[in-house]
């Protein structure tokens, strides 16, 4: 097994560095994040100039992924900032100089600046060292749109969507398996045609529809009815204590969104696997040696019921990690997902491609832990 | 009893819903929470996001301020607002402008600390030296050659020219407390890169307004309180709201929902076609005020095509029929302003209001002088196909661009229609903005190489200057790299304007130089106002008094700098 899983993790290598150099790659000719500079008067160009070369901009790309990845510690970069104060021709602040020509200028307050002339216009030379230090030694880089490194911002709100995630799966996983393994139990009863409705009509809804549809009729219209009514945005109240019962009237919306649709979907597995598996000898056989129905169900059938189940699980338990991003902007919920889809509108790479990349992570490592667990359901699969 | 058991679960679980769900009315006094589309990176006063300019107005204000609608200037932290006639604004004898400041006496950072002179010595050092760090320095290096304090409450701002825009730009930055920053600038560290300028600091941010950040909650929220050193002069006026939150709602249909359910009391930037959603809601008071933006048609006075049709577009008399011919009111309140609430009017020049002559008007819409006009160029329906031609054989047909905004498109579906009804025929085309229609003449931009009959855009001004933006109006700039006047407006007269009004320094002379160019303009027949662009507001009006709210001043920054004067419902 401790052969299978290092097999695993290193094949994952080469996976996570081809999804990377896509995403920087993509991102980077997806436009320039700090374009609109260019549009603002109130910005000169040496401050555009500075701008750009502290995130490497104007780098080939090439070398802004290296950048990326090794970081830029190790070199710095010569500006020529132009200077906006007056010139007469031949000399930059007062001092003579010649096309083309470097020339070093003791300024008013005594600091010595290397000046150039070059095609008719001066400017100041400055070394900008490099601050990076790349992936590879922890260093995410910086986010453009905020100014903070990544880690810092995305640390500020992933426990924020860790929460929303987490509580939101206990919730699909309680109501998709009770739901699932009640209408096994009673199969083309009154209640299992009408959670099978019900669930068809919450598949075939986007989720975007859900949340909006759960906003009007808890919130709008349960106030116009003089209902209690929930909240329709953020984390807490405005004026508040940051207390319990205060965060899960928050929740109880974003929670509805998200769960509706996959407890719907989950149900309809869960109900399908256990009608197979009810009906199988060893359960007969179960019964036949007398044991309790409810150890049956619970323990025995349901444990084999549960293989699909593992599968599909373990393919959306990363997206929790990054965020429900619909459900997280209609409900401004201070998350991974709004985050991500801020930075993909502000063209902030950095921001996105580490996104991108804790999903690639989470992905490979849920479905490590999935054939694990499958080895741990079924005795019958063995890794070696 | 597993029947009882289910039911009592039932009952438990609803009610614990409800317990939940009854909304907790925590002790809100007065605080007014208006919901903010966007949440900025810094709460700088040098930010680069205009979101973030508008809540420095809480915190952090200049030395004038600009009231109302009509921009109103009034001095705050100066005991006068500086003039020629007054003496404090003299020209020195290099020909360069120089105005005196007094600050008032008695002024206090949120901290406690006076302000003094010193003070506004900081902003120059952050802005005339580039290595205090990147942000907005506009033209401040190129314009202001030196700020000297003469004692403790004067200081003297020399420009490099006649600089008669010295109130509105380039201006004294007196908003940076010295006994903090130096410090850090000494130590070599950048403005962005303070203690105070991130999240984590923004508590510790000191400034002069009526209000102090009290929280910043990444992602949600960021909360104001009273600031207990703003109140105790007679022009600082105490804020009768205790309390202001910014709360950070990214989606525009949720912003009304929030307004609606009580989370928020004020929605403002939300889309024009919002407003009857906001208008139909109880309880809410809906009111707009100009942006910079006012969309227009721009007709091309230079054509390139070598159709009849577009060739006749150099006739002025054909572009004033084009415009004869359309029922631009009409258009606003179909699409816009349905029950005229909102009061839009079509704008009667490319400039803010406030710097166009009383006599510069929109053309009328009169479909009869239309033809006539028509008719005198020889544009008449010879053939009786219900298309006016030249007689040769040629029909009258143009071709506008637009971006792909859908608002847009529908006024040029509208006026599509009005033309067709003159005998006009046009075709529109609605393109990507930034990389076709917009694009550099280097990259063939439509409107760069005017390679268009009439095209529809929005192109903004400053309301506070009547500065002008000779790439997109001079004649050197006709469809030239780095030009983006493709309509082929050129008048050496009005070029001759541009530089007088960016340095005639008497108010007198420079308001007759700007109504001149007003009208050179207006003569040239080439621009025609839409739309303006406004910003609209919706505010809870049971809980807070809209009439002290609706001045909320010109787009430059100066949205919310009346919020001290804001007060709760009666």
């Amino acid at each position: 097994m401790g052969q299978y899983i290092l097999r695993r993790l290193l094949q994952a290598i080469p996976l996570l560095i081809i999804i990377t150099v896509i995403v920087f790659f993509l991102m980077k000719t997806a436009g320039d994040p700090l374009a609109e500079l260019a549009l603002d008067p109130r910005i000169t160009e040496s401050d555009r100039i500075l701008a750009r070369a502290e995130y490497g901009l104007d780098d080939p790309l090439p070398t802004q992924f290296l950048n990326w990845l090794v970081g830029d510690d190790w070199r710095s970069r010569e500006l020529q900032l132009p200077i906006q104060q007056e010139s007469t021709e031949g000399t930059c602040l007062g001092t003579p100089i010649n096309e083309g020509e470097r020339v070093t200028i003791t300024l008013d307050n005594g600091t010595e600046q290397e000046t150039l002339l070059q095609n008719g216009r001066c400017y100041r030379v400055v070394y900008l060292q490099g601050t990076a230090r790349g992936i590879l030694r922890g260093d995410f880089g910086d986010s453009i749109a905020r100014g903070r490194p990544v880690l810092e911002v995305i640390g500020a709100v992933l426990p924020n969507t860790l929460l929303l995630g987490i509580t939101s799966y206990l919730v699909i996983i309680t109501f998709a398996f009770s739901l699932g393994i009640f209408q096994a139990l009673r199969q083309y009863s009154f209640f299992d045609n009408l959670i099978t409705t019900f669930s068809f009509i919450l598949v075939s809804m986007p989720i975007f529809l859900v949340a909006l549809l759960s906003v009007y009729i808890f919130a709008v219209q349960f106030r116009k009815w003089g209902l209690p009514y929930l909240p329709v945005q953020g984390m807490y109240s405005v004026n508040t204590d940051g207390s319990v019962g205060d965060l899960a009237r928050h929740m109880i919306l974003p929670v509805f969104c998200i769960a509706a649709i996959s407890v719907a979907g989950y149900s309809r597995f869960v109900r399908a696997s256990m009608l197979e598996v009810i009906n199988s000898d060893y359960v007969r056989t179960a019964r036949a040696k007398g044991l309790g129905e409810r150890r049956i169900t619970y323990v025995h059938a349901l444990k084999n019921a549960s293989l699909p189940l593992v599968t599909l699980m373990g393919l959306d338990i990363p997206f929790i990690l990054t965020g429900a991003i619909v459900t997280e902007r209609i409900f401004s919920w201070p998350g991974m997902g709004t985050l991500f889809l801020e930075s993909l509108n502000r063209l902030d790479y950095a921001v996105v491609i580490t996104f991108v990349l804790m999903l690639a992570i989470a992905v490979v490592l849920f479905q490590l832990i999935t054939d694990i667990l499958y080895a741990v359901l079924d005795p019958r699969v063995r890794y070696s | 009893m597993k029947k009882l058991f289910r039911i009592v679960s039932l009952s438990l679980m609803l009610s614990l819903m409800l317990v939940i769900g009854v909304r907790v009315v925590s002790a809100q006094g007065s605080t007014i929470v208006i919901g903010w589309e966007q949440e900025p990176s810094q709460l700088s006063p040098a930010s680069d996001m205009a979101f973030a300019s508008y809540m420095t107005n809480f915190y952090q204000r200049g030395h004038v301020e600009f009231y109302g609608n009509n921009a109103e200037i009034t001095p705050l932290m100066i005991t006068e607002i500086p003039t020629v006639e007054n003496g404090m604004v003299v020209t020195t004898d290099a020909g360069a402008t120089q105005v005196t400041y007094t600050l008032r006496e008695g002024m206090l950072w949120s901290d406690g600390t006076p302000i003094t002179s010193a003070d506004c010595l900081v902003g120059h050092r952050l802005y005339s030296d580039e290595s205090t760090g990147s942000f907005q320095r506009g033209t401040y290096l190129e314009q202001v050659a030196s700020v000297e304090a003469v004692d403790d409450f004067t200081f003297v701002m020399t420009y490099k020219a006649a600089f008669p825009d010295y109130l509105v730009d380039a201006t004294p930055q007196c908003g940076w407390p010295a006994h903090i920053l130096n410090p850090l600038l000494d130590a070599g560290t950048q403005l962005q890169d303070m203690p105070f300028m991130s999240p984590a600091g923004a508590t510790s941010f000191v400034g002069y307004g009526p209000y102090v950040i009290s929280e910043w909650r990444v992602g949600e929220q960021v909360t104001f309180s009273r600031n207990p050193n703003w109140g105790n002069n007679p022009w600082e006026q105490a804020p009768a709201i205790d309390n202001i939150v910014t709360r950070f709602i990214f989606d525009a249909s949720q912003m009304r929902n929030a307004l609606e359910v009580g989370d928020i009391d004020m929605a403002f930037n939300w889309p024009v076609s919002d407003a009857g959603a906001y208008n139909a809601l109880a309880d809410t008071f809906v009111w707009s005020t100009p942006g910079v933006f006012q969309d227009a048609l721009w007709l091309n006075m230079q054509p390139t095509d070598s159709s009849a049709a577009s060739q006749a577009m150099a006739d002025v008399n054909i572009r004033k029929a084009l415009i004869h011919a359309l029922d631009r009111q009409k258009y606003i309140t179909t699409l816009l302003d349905p029950d005229g609430t909102l009061g839009i009017k079509v704008p009667a020049n490319y400039f803010h209001p406030n710097w166009v002559p009383e006599d510069v008007q929109p053309l009328a819409y009169d479909p009869d002088l239309a033809l006539d006009l028509f008719a005198d160029a020889g544009w008449t329906d010879t053939d009786g196909d219900g298309v006016l031609d030249d007689g040769n054989g040629n029909p009258f047909l143009i071709r506008a661009y637009t971006t792909t905004a859908q608002i847009r498109l529908d006024f040029l579906t509208l006026m599509q229609a009005d033309l067709a009804a003159i005998g006009v025929t046009m075709q529109f085309f609605g393109v990507p903005g930034g990389t076709v229609l917009f694009a550099s003449y280097e990259e063939r931009g439509i409107i760069s190489t005017g390679d268009f009959d009439m095209t529809l855009f929005a192109l903004s001004f400053d309301p506070l200057s009547p500065n002008i933006t000779p790439e997109w109006f001079t004649c050197d700039a006709i469809r030239v790299p780095g030009g983006s006047n493709g309509y082929g407006f050129c008048n050496p007269d009005f070029d001759a304007l541009i530089p007088q009004i960016a340095t005639t320094v008497d108010a007198t002379a420079r308001a007759e130089l700007y109504h001149s160019a007003a009208r050179l303009l207006s003569e040239g027949q080439f621009w025609h106002g839409l739309f303006p662009r406004n910003t609209f507001y919706a505010v809870n009006s049971a809980k807070f008094n809209p009439d002290s709210m609706v001045d909320m001043g010109v787009l430059t920054g100066n949205y919310f700098n009346r919020v001290e004067y804001w007060t709760p419902a009666n």
